[in-house]
């Protein structure tokens, strides 16, 4: 059994097959040679992990972050944000945060915050006297607070996979990701008047009002699904199409900047991503299966229980691992491989599944600008033209300060507890 | 010369239909993709205007993700992107990285050709006794068989890809074969020579 359920997915996965091929054949191999089971559970199995309707909000909220990726809407919140902090030292930079912070809100992904924030901060920040390395590497990471600011799809993945609410992990999510947004500001503002570089420049009144009114439309997507979500108007999946619908709505008809083409290529963009992930999340569904059916997770719980370990430092283990497979594996896959084994010795450490969760999807958000393999690089590469190696040198300094609000979210769990219950009433 | 010029003419016409059935097949799913948001968003308003809500909306909107889901696969199978790790295969001499795409092509064929031909009974069970959905009452054969339908185009999609990489080929199919790829032409330009 360790054969057809380590062994060979290990194997596969380090000879590059696609994840889904990986879950499936450990799956197939556990089925037919080691047990004693119709194999028309395959079928069921990969039926039934994707028959949830919670699984609907993923590809409405792709959809919805794809239709408010393009367009200006990046430029108006950049505007607006901009327009809030722009006496601060090292305004820019914290404009940068707070934009990747309010796009979060509105797409839910990272790498759609790299490109959107990237093409507008970045040739501003390197007039302003920025070093040209240190406005990448702060593009590359502080894109990464996208995935734990709702509506966050990683979160819908681990609600999905470890049976736990998505509003609670929601709501948990906006402390962290506000607590993350400051301590970066505060290491902006705190490199940029070291630095000496990046103008400071006090707005108006009537300056911020009328980037307001411009960013208005746009801002409203995270209010109409936060505020529908916890209102109880709607549920996480109908809050998302129905930020679809809003989307659609505000860059045809109000900002008039996308055709009914350009809609239908978002469209087809959405089914493209979402079938990568869904396709993952039937296999894995069809392996967790297989792996509960033969109580591994129980024997790990068992064997965890055995050693003594602590939560916390179940916790401090967790992170390292984390942070290990979050260099070489997008946080869904990693989500969706690791859940159904962790999420035992969780319950059985009386660890709260929310705050796992946020733990889980802030190790994989840094994961995401981690050198050498961080898939943000890539991205910020791409749009900044820039060498790798800079980026890189760009990143360090931010890994770190995502590092210690990582340190502080995990072992003060008072943080993102307070938070959902403070948003949940 | 003549039989490896109508070999490249047939093997371009297959190409050329398998990258229009994928865009067409991705464009139609965008456009399923549309209405299942329209359905959602319709459910909401109903509810709170006229006081009733579908009660199959939910279970129509998530088979519609199913499909989009593995009929979806077929396209990424076509343009190569499946999630996967590729950073060692990556370091790998061009040699042995293409005896490991054989190697995936293969296992990747093989495997869901056999879970597709496994899903086969209970799909003619679901048929034979003429199950239907609670909600809706979509017969459930048929959103069944979107999976077996999924695996058996992406087992062709690998077989295809397998004995283009055997002859020497790239193993990207190109997106448009209007710019045809360049290894091709130069592989048959040495071929016909």
């Amino acid at each position: 059994m360790i054969f057809a359920l380590g062994i060979v997915p290990i194997l596969l996965l380090l000879f590059g097959f696609p994840i889904f091929i990986v879950l499936l054949s450990g799956s197939v191999l556990a089925l037919t040679f080691y047990m004693q089971m119709p194999l028309t559970a395959i079928q069921q199995n990969l039926m039934g992990s994707l028959n949830s309707p919670g699984l609907l909000a993923v590809p409405y909220f792709i959809f919805a972050g794809e239709l408010m990726s393009r367009g200006s809407v990046s430029k108006r919140l950049v505007d607006f944000v901009r327009s809030l902090v722009g006496g601060l030292p090292g305004s820019l930079g914290v404009t940068t945060v707070g934009t990747a912070t309010v796009f979060g809100a509105i797409s839910g992904s990272s790498a759609a915050s790299v490109v959107s924030v990237g093409k507008v901060m970045h040739p501003a920040m390197t007039a302003d006297g920025y070093p040209s390395s240190f406005s990448a590497g702060m593009i590359t990471s502080v894109s990464a607070i996208g995935i734990i600011i709702p509506p966050s799809i990683p979160m819908i993945i681990y609600g999905a996979s470890a049976e736990a609410s998505i509003p609670r992990l929601y709501a948990a999510g906006i402390v962290p990701g506000l607590i993350l947004a400051i301590m970066l500001s505060a290491y902006i503002m705190f490199r940029a008047r070291s630095g000496k570089f990046g103008t400071a420049e006090k707005p108006s009144v009537t300056q911020i009002f009328a980037t307001l009114g411009r960013a208005a439309w746009a801002l409203g997507a995270p209010v109409i699904v936060l505020g529908g979500i916890y209102g109880g108007v709607f549920s996480p999946t109908e809050a998302a199409a129905v930020a679809c619908a809003y989307a659609l709505v505000v860059t045809r008809f109000i900002y008039s900047e996308l055709s009914w083409s350009a809609i239908l290529d978002a469209a087809s963009s959405t089914v493209f991503f979402t079938a990568q992930v869904l396709i993952i999340i039937a296999a894995a569904g069809l392996f967790a299966w297989i792996l509960t059916v033969n109580q591994l997770p129980q024997n790990l719980v068992a064997w965890i229980a055995q050693m003594e370990i602590s939560p916390w430092q179940f916790l401090l283990a967790v992170n390292i691992l984390l942070l290990i497979v979050g260099c070489f594996m997008d946080p869904l896959s990693a989500i969706l491989l690791l859940t159904p084994l962790l999420i035992p010795v969780v319950d059985s450490l009386g660890i709260d599944k929310v705050h796992f969760g946020i733990v889980m999807t802030l190790n994989l958000a840094i994961g995401l600008f981690t050198p050498p393999f961080g898939i943000n690089i890539f991205v910020a590469q791409s749009v900044l033209k820039m060498k790798t190696a800079d980026i890189y040198r760009g990143v360090m300094p931010f890994f770190l300060v995502f590092l210690a609000a990582l340190l502080l979210i995990t072992f003060v769990p008072a943080i993102t507890l307070w938070g959902m219950n403070l948003f949940l009433f | 010369m003549g039989s490896s010029v109508c070999t490249f003419a047939i093997k371009r016409v297959v190409m050329v239909f398998f990258d229009k059935f994928a865009s067409a097949l991705q464009a139609l799913l965008g456009v399923m993709l549309i209405a299942m948001v329209c359905l959602s968003v319709y459910n909401v308003i109903s509810r709170y205007v006229f006081n009733s809500a579908l009660l199959w909306a939910d279970e129509i909107a998530v088979f519609a993700m199913i499909a989009l889901a593995w009929l979806g696969a077929v396209v990424c199978g076509w343009r190569s992107a499946e999630i996967r790790m590729e950073i060692l295969t990556s370091l790998l001499p061009s040699g042995a990285q293409r005896w490991v795409t054989i190697l995936q092509q293969l296992v990747i064929a093989v495997l869901c050709a056999w879970v597709a031909w496994q899903a086969l009974p209970y799909i003619t069970r679901a048929y034979a006794i003429g199950m239907r959905s609670d909600a809706s009452g979509f017969p459930v054969w048929l959103i069944h068989a979107v999976i077996p339908f999924s695996l058996v185009l992406v087992a062709l999609i690998a077989a295809l890809r397998c004995i283009r990489v055997l002859a020497g080929f790239d193993p990207s199919f190109a997106p448009n074969l209007n710019n045809a790829p360049a290894s091709e032409d130069q592989v048959l330009e040495g071929r016909a020579g």
